[in-house]
C-alpha cells in the first residue's frame, strides 16, 4: 500500500479516512481474459466509485510486474498488494484443499460452480481442528482472500478425433493442464500430455497429439477457436478458480468502511463475472458450430464408454480423497463440502460420490 | 600474487566442473527430448513429463552452473569502442570500477537466489507430473551458487587486475591446459 | 527531484555505464536494480531479484536457445557447413555474393523452424561467419548480415513475438502466422539486397588483411563422393526438421532437439565423435547460451523497472488528444514501439505496451490483425539496433566481432527494412492481410 505522493512502499496505510488510499493490483492475466474483463477490472472501478476515489488501484496485468505463481511471495514482501489472483491451482503443495473444484461432475455450469465457490469461500463449515475452508487454507498464511468467479467448466475438446466407442478413449492422447486431470485421464485411460499452453496450438493444430482438457470461454485466449472442431461436454472436468488475495496486515490497514466496500463489490461482481465467462462461451460456440465444429454430450457415447466415464469420475474423487487424507488433510470432508455446496446450486454428481458419508 | 594465481588456478577447476555439468544437461536435455518426441509418437503419451522436467531441472542446470566459466570465457558482450582509446593504466581502474559494481550486483543475485532457495525448501515446492508432486526445490540451490561462483570469478579478476597495468578481462587459462 | 529530471539522469547514467565498457548484462541489471530501489523503495527488488533468474530460465520454449547452437556447432565441428559453403561457392563460379545470398536464406529458412531469434542468430553467427570469410566478406558484413538474417525468426512463423502477440490481444495465433510469410518473405529480400550493396562496396575497397588468420584451417579437397555426402546429409536435415515440424511430429520448439540429434549422428557417421568433440561441442553451446540467457534475465530485470516507471503508459496518454489524426497516431505509435524495441527485449515490449496501446489502435479503426505484424516486424527491426539489440549480442558473442562495429552494420539494414517494408505494409496494407484472407 502506498500512500498518495509518497514513493515509500513500506509504509502500511493509515487510518486517516480522508488520505487516499494506493493499492498495487497485480495479475498474471491478459486484460483480454475473462477473469480480468468479468471480475477484476470492473471490481477496481467498483470500488474507486464508491469509495469518492478515495482508493485508487494501480495496476499491472499480463505478469507485466510478478510472474504467475510469484504472487504470494510478493504479497510477502510486499511488492504487491492485492495478487489478482492468487493462482491456487497451480500451486497444489502449498494450497492442496483448493485442488477441490477441479474434480470432476456429470453437468454443472459456469454460474453454479461460481455460486459454490462464492459460498465455500464464505463457509463457515470445520473441516477439520475448528477451522474452516479458508482458515486451514489462508489463515495461516496471513492471507485474506475473496472468490474470483470459476471458469467454465472444462471439457475434452479435439480436432479431427471423435468419441464413440471405449476403444476412442484409450486411443486418446490429450494435454492435461491440471494435476486433477491428469488423475482423471489416467483412470480412464486417456494418454495425457504435458506442454506450455503458448505450444498447444501448433502442436494441436499439426496433430502432434490429439486435443486438450479445455473450457470453452477460454479458447480465444490460446487462438483455440481455429484448432479444435470436436468437443465432448458429458463429463465436466471440473472449474478452475483463484483467489483474491491480500495479506491480512495490509488488509487490516484499511479503514473498516472501505473494507465492507470492497467486499460487497466483490461478491456482487462475481456471478456479473461468472456470466461473462457464459455469454463468451455462447458466441464462441456459435460460431465454431457455424464453422462445422460438434458438440457431444453424454449420450451420443455408447454404454460402455458411459460407464468408464463414470467410472472414472468416481476413481478420482476417491484417488484425491485418498492422496489428502494421506498428508494429513481433510480431503474427505472438503470434497463432501464441495460436493453439497455443488448440488445445492443445481449441479449433478455420479451416485457413488453423492453416497460418500 | 603467486598466492592469487594458484588460487585462480584452484578455482578454474570448479568452473571447469560447472561447465562440464551445464554442457551434458544440454546433451541430455537433447536426448530426452528426442526420446520424448519418439514414444509420443509410438505410444501417443509423453512417458515422462518431459516438459516439466526439462523447464524445472534441465534448463536451470543448464544455465547457472556454467555463469562464471563463461564469464571467464569473455563471451560476455560490451562496447569497447570508447575505453580502447585510452592509456592501458585508465582503461584498467574504469574497468576495476564496473567489474566491482557487477560483483555488487551478482552478490546480491547470491544473496537473493539463497532466499529463494531457502523459501522453497520452507514450502516443499513442487510440480505436478503425471498426477503425482514432484519437488523441485533442490535444483533451486543452483541459483546462489552459480551466481556465488560467478562473483568469486569476477573479484579474481578484479585483484588480478590491480597487479598488473591492464585490465583482466577473461580467463587465459585454456581448457586444453585443464584437460592435460 | 523531479520525475524528468530522474529520467534523463538514469538515461545519461545508461550510456555512461554502456560506453565505459561495462558489460551488457551488467548495464540492464544495474539500471533495473537502481531504478526500482529509487522509484519504489530497497524493499521492493526483493520479489525480482529473487524469482526473476528461475523464472526466465525455467522455460520450455527456451530450450531452443541452447539446442539450436548444439546442432550448429555439431554441424560445425563435423566440417559439413565448411564443405557446403565451398560447394556453393563452386557452383556459382567464385561469385560470394550468392553465398550471401544463400546464408540470409538459410536464416529465412532457420526462421521457419525456430521461435527464437536470438538461438537463430548464435546458431547461424558460428556457422556462417568464417565461412563468409573465408570466401572473402568481410566480417563485419557477414556478422550484421547473420544479424538480421538470424531476427528473421521473429516474424516467420512460428514466432515467439507473433504468438504472445496473439495471445495478449486474444487475436488468432494461426492467422497471424499466415499474415507474417509475406512481410516475411519481404524482410528476407531487403536483408539480401542490402547485403550484396554491402558486400560490393566493401570489394571495391581493399580488404583488411584478415585473411591469413581465417586460412589457418586446412581444407581437405572435396571430392564428388564428399560433396554428394554434404549435399545428402543437408537434404535430409531439412527434409527431416520440415516434415517432422509441418505433418505434427514435433513441434517447432522440439526441433531445435531434432535437429542438434541429426547434427550428432551426421558426426558419428563421419566418425568426428570423441572426447575432444563432445568437450569443443558442449563447451561452446555452453558459452553462448548462458550469454544469451544471462542477458534475457537482466533485461527482464530492466524490464521491471521499466514497467514500474509507468513510462509507456505516459507516453501513450500523451497521444489522447491526437485521436482525429490517424495517419499521425498510426507514425506515432509506430515510433513508440520503435524506441521501445531500441532499449527492451521483443517480448517484453509486446506485453508490457500492447494491452495499453490496443484501444487507440481500436479508436482509430486499423486491423489488430495488420497492426500485430506491423509491431511485430519493428520488433525483428529492434533486435538490429543499438543500444539492446539481442541479435547483435548474439553474433558479437560467437563471433568475437566488436558490439559497435557490428552495430553500425545492423543499423543500415534496421534503418532500410523500417523504410521499405513499414512503408509498403502501410501503403498496401492487402500485403499483409490478403494471405489470411484466403484462408
Ligand atoms: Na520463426
Ligand atoms: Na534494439
Amino acid at each position: 500500500v502506498e500512500q498518495s505522493g509518497g514513493a515509500d512502499s513500506e509504509d502500511s496505510v493509515s487510518a486517516e479516512s480522508d488520505e487516499k488510499i494506493v493499492l498495487t493490483l497485480s495479475s498474471g492475466l491478459s486484460t483480454a481474459n475473462g477473469w480480468w474483463e468479468g471480475y477484476f477490472k470492473p471490481w477496481m472501478e467498483e470500488v474507486e466509485e464508491r469509495t469518492d476515489g478515495r482508493v485508487e488501484f494501480e495496476y499491472y496485468a499480463n505478469q507485466e510486474l510478478i510472474p504467475i505463481n510469484e504472487e504470494l511471495q510478493a504479497l510477502e514482501n510486499g511488492a504487491i498488494d492485492i495478487a489478482a489472483p492468487l493462482w491456487t491451482q497451480y500451486d497444489p503443495q502449498r494450497f492442496p484443499l483448493s485442488e477441490v473444484t477441479m474434480l470432476p461432475l456429470l453437468e454443472s455450469d459456469t454460474m453454479i460452480a461460481t455460486k459454490a465457490y462464492g459460498e465455500l469461500v464464505k463457509s463457515d463449515h470445520e473441516l477439520a481442528d475448528g477451522k474452516t475452508f479458508v482458515e486451514m487454507e489462508f489463515g495461516d498464511r496471513g492471507l485474506k482472500v475473496f472468490a474470483t468467479p470459476t471458469t467454465a467448466e472444462y471439457v475434452i475438446s479435439t480436432k479431427d478425433v471423435t468419441l464413440d466407442t471405449a476403444d476412442d478413449l484409450k486411443k486418446l492422447s490429450l494435454r492435461s493442464p491440471t494435476r486433477v486431470h491428469e488423475i482423471f485421464a489416467n483412470n480412464v485411460g486417456i494418454s495425457s500430455i504435458s506442454m506450455p499452453s503458448t505450444e498447444m496450438f501448433d502442436a494441436i493444430n499439426r496433430g502432434a497429439f490429439h486435443g486438450s482438457f479445455f473450457s470453452v470461454a477460454d479458447w480465444t485466449g490460446y487462438g483455440m477457436q481455429e484448432v479444435f472442431n470436436y468437443t465432448f461436454e458429458g463429463v465436466n472436468l471440473g472449474h478452475f478458480a483463484g483467489m483474491w488475495a491480500m495479506t491480512e496486515e495490509t488488509w487490516n490497514s484499511i479503514p473498516e468502511d472501505i473494507q465492507e466496500i470492497m467486499e460487497e463489490a466483490s461478491y456482487e461482481q462475481i456471478p456479473k463475472g461468472a456470466q461473462v465467462w457464459m455469454d463468451r462461451a455462447e458466441v464462441i460456440r456459435k460460431e465454431a458450430e457455424a464453422n462445422g465444429a460438434v458438440f457431444e454430450k453424454m449420450d451420443d457415447v455408447d454404454e460402455e464408454t458411459q460407464q468408464l466415464l463414470v467410472q472414472g469420475i468416481e476413481d478420482t474423487w476417491t484417488e484425491w480423497i485418498e492422496e489428502l487424507e494421506g498428508n494429513g488433510q481433510p480431503g474427505k470432508e472438503m470434497a463432501m463440502l464441495w460436493r453439497d455446496l455443488v448440488v445445492e446450486q443445481g449441479g449433478t454428481v455420479p451416485e457413488a460420490i453423492m453416497d460418500l458419508e | 600474487m603467486r598466492t592469487v594465481d594458484q588460487a585462480y588456478r584452484a578455482f578454474h577447476y570448479v568452473k571447469y566442473a560447472g561447465l562440464l555439468l551445464s554442457g551434458t544437461t544440454i546433451f541430455v536435455m537433447m536426448a530426452f527430448i528426442v526420446i520424448d518426441v519418439a514414444t509420443r509418437n509410438l505410444m501417443g503419451s509423453s512417458v515422462f513429463g518431459s516438459y516439466e522436467i526439462t523447464q524445472y531441472f534441465l534448463m536451470p542446470l543448464a544455465f547457472f552452473p556454467a555463469l562464471a566459466y563463461a564469464y571467464g570465457s569473455g563471451i560476455m558482450p560490451k562496447l569497447e569502442m570508447l575505453t580502447n582509446r585510452l592509456k592501458p593504466v585508465l582503461r584498467r581502474n574504469i574497468a576495476i570500477l564496473m567489474m566491482g559494481i557487477e560483483l555488487v550486483l551478482f552478490s546480491l543475485l547470491t544473496f537473493y537466489g539463497w532466499q529463494y532457495a531457502l523459501s522453497g525448501t520452507r514450502e516443499q515446492l513442487g510440480f505436478s507430473m503425471k498426477g503425482g508432486i514432484v519437488p523441485y526445490y533442490p535444483i533451486l540451490y543452483f541459483i546462489p551458487l552459480g551466481f556465488l561462483l560467478l562473483s568469486v570469478e569476477i573479484l579474481f579478476l578484479i585483484i588480478k587486475s590491480f597487479g598488473q597495468k591492464e585490465p583482466a578481462l577473461e580467463t587465459k587459462l585454456e581448457t586444453a591446459e585443464v584437460d592435460a | 527531484m523531479s520525475l524528468g529530471v530522474f529520467y534523463i539522469i538514469m538515461l545519461v547514467l545508461f550510456l555512461v555505464f554502456l560506453f565505459a565498457g561495462m558489460h551488457i548484462h551488467a548495464v540492464l541489471l544495474s539500471m533495473g536494480v537502481l531504478g526500482i530501489i529509487m522509484l519504489e523503495g530497497p524493499g521492493y527488488i526483493t520479489s525480482f531479484m529473487q524469482s526473476n533468474p528461475y523464472k526466465v530460465v525455467a522455460s520450455y520454449t527456451l530450450t531452443t536457445i541452447p539446442l539450436f547452437v548444439l546442432m550448429a556447432q555439431f554441424i560445425v565441428q563435423s566440417g559439413i557447413v565448411r564443405d557446403m559453403y565451398a560447394l556453393v561457392y563452386k557452383f556459382s563460379k567464385g561469385k560470394s555474393g550468392f553465398l550471401g545470398t544463400l546464408t540470409v536464406i538459410i536464416g529465412a529458412f532457420l526462421g521457419a523452424v525456430s521461435g527464437s531469434t536470438t538461438g537463430s542468430s548464435a546458431a547461424l553467427g558460428q556457422v556462417a561467419v568464417p565461412e563468409l570469410r573465408r570466401h572473402g566478406f568481410r566480417d563485419v558484413t557477414a556478422g550484421s548480415t547473420i544479424a538480421a538474417a538470424g531476427s528473421l525468426s521473429g516474424i516467420i512463423p512460428p514466432s515467439i513475438i507473433l504468438i504472445l502477440y496473439g495471445v495478449v490481444t486474444e487475436t488468432p495465433i494461426g492467422s497471424l502466422f499466415i499474415a507474417a510469410i509475406v512481410p516475411g518473405i519481404m524482410m528476407t529480400i531487403v536483408i539480401i539486397g542490402v547485403m550484396l550493396y554491402m558486400h560490393k562496396a566493401d570489394q571495391r575497397k581493399a580488404l583488411p588483411d584478415i585473411e591469413e588468420e581465417v586460412e589457418a584451417g586446412e581444407i581437405a579437397p572435396l571430392t564428388p563422393l564428399r560433396a554428394l555426402f554434404v549435399v545428402l546429409v543437408g537434404t535430409v536435415i531439412v527434409t527431416v526438421i520440415f516434415g517432422g515440424i509441418y505433418s505434427g511430429v514435433f513441434t517447432p520448439t522440439e526441433a531445435g532437439a531434432v535437429g542438434a540429434f541429426l547434427g550428432f549422428l551426421t558426426a558419428l557417421l563421419l566418425g568426428k565423435v570423441n572426447k575432444k568433440f563432445y568437450v569443443e561441442s558442449i563447451t561452446e553451446t555452453v558459452k553462448i547460451t548462458t550469454m544469451v540467457l544471462l542477458i534475457m534475465v537482466t533485461a527482464q530485470i530492466f524490464g521491471r523497472f521499466i514497467t514500474v516507471s509507468k513510462l509507456p503508459r505516459e507516453l501513450i496518454n500523451a497521444l489522447g488528444p491526437l485521436i482525429e489524426y490517424p495517419v499521425l497516431i498510426l507514425a506515432l505509435l509506430s515510433l513508440i514501439y520503435f524506441i521501445l524495441f531500441m532499449f527492451i527485449e521483443g517480448g517484453a515490449v509486446i506485453i508490457m505496451a500492447t494491452p495499453v496501446l490496443l484501444p487507440i489502435v481500436q479508436e482509430i479503426n486499423v486491423d489488430i490483425l495488420w497492426f500485430g505484424i506491423l509491431v511485430s516486424v519493428i520488433c525483428t527491426i529492434g533486435l538490429l539496433t543499438p543500444p539492446v539489440g539481442l541479435s547483435v549480442f548474439a553474433v558479437s558473442g560467437v563471433t568475437g566481432i566488436s558490439i559497435e562495429r557490428l552495430f553500425a552494420r545492423s543499423m543500415v539494414f534496421a534503418v532500410v527494412l523500417a523504410l521499405v517494408v513499414c512503408s509498403l505494409m502501410i501503403a498496401f496494407p492487402a500485403l499483409v492481410t490478403w494471405l489470411p484472407n484466403l484462408m
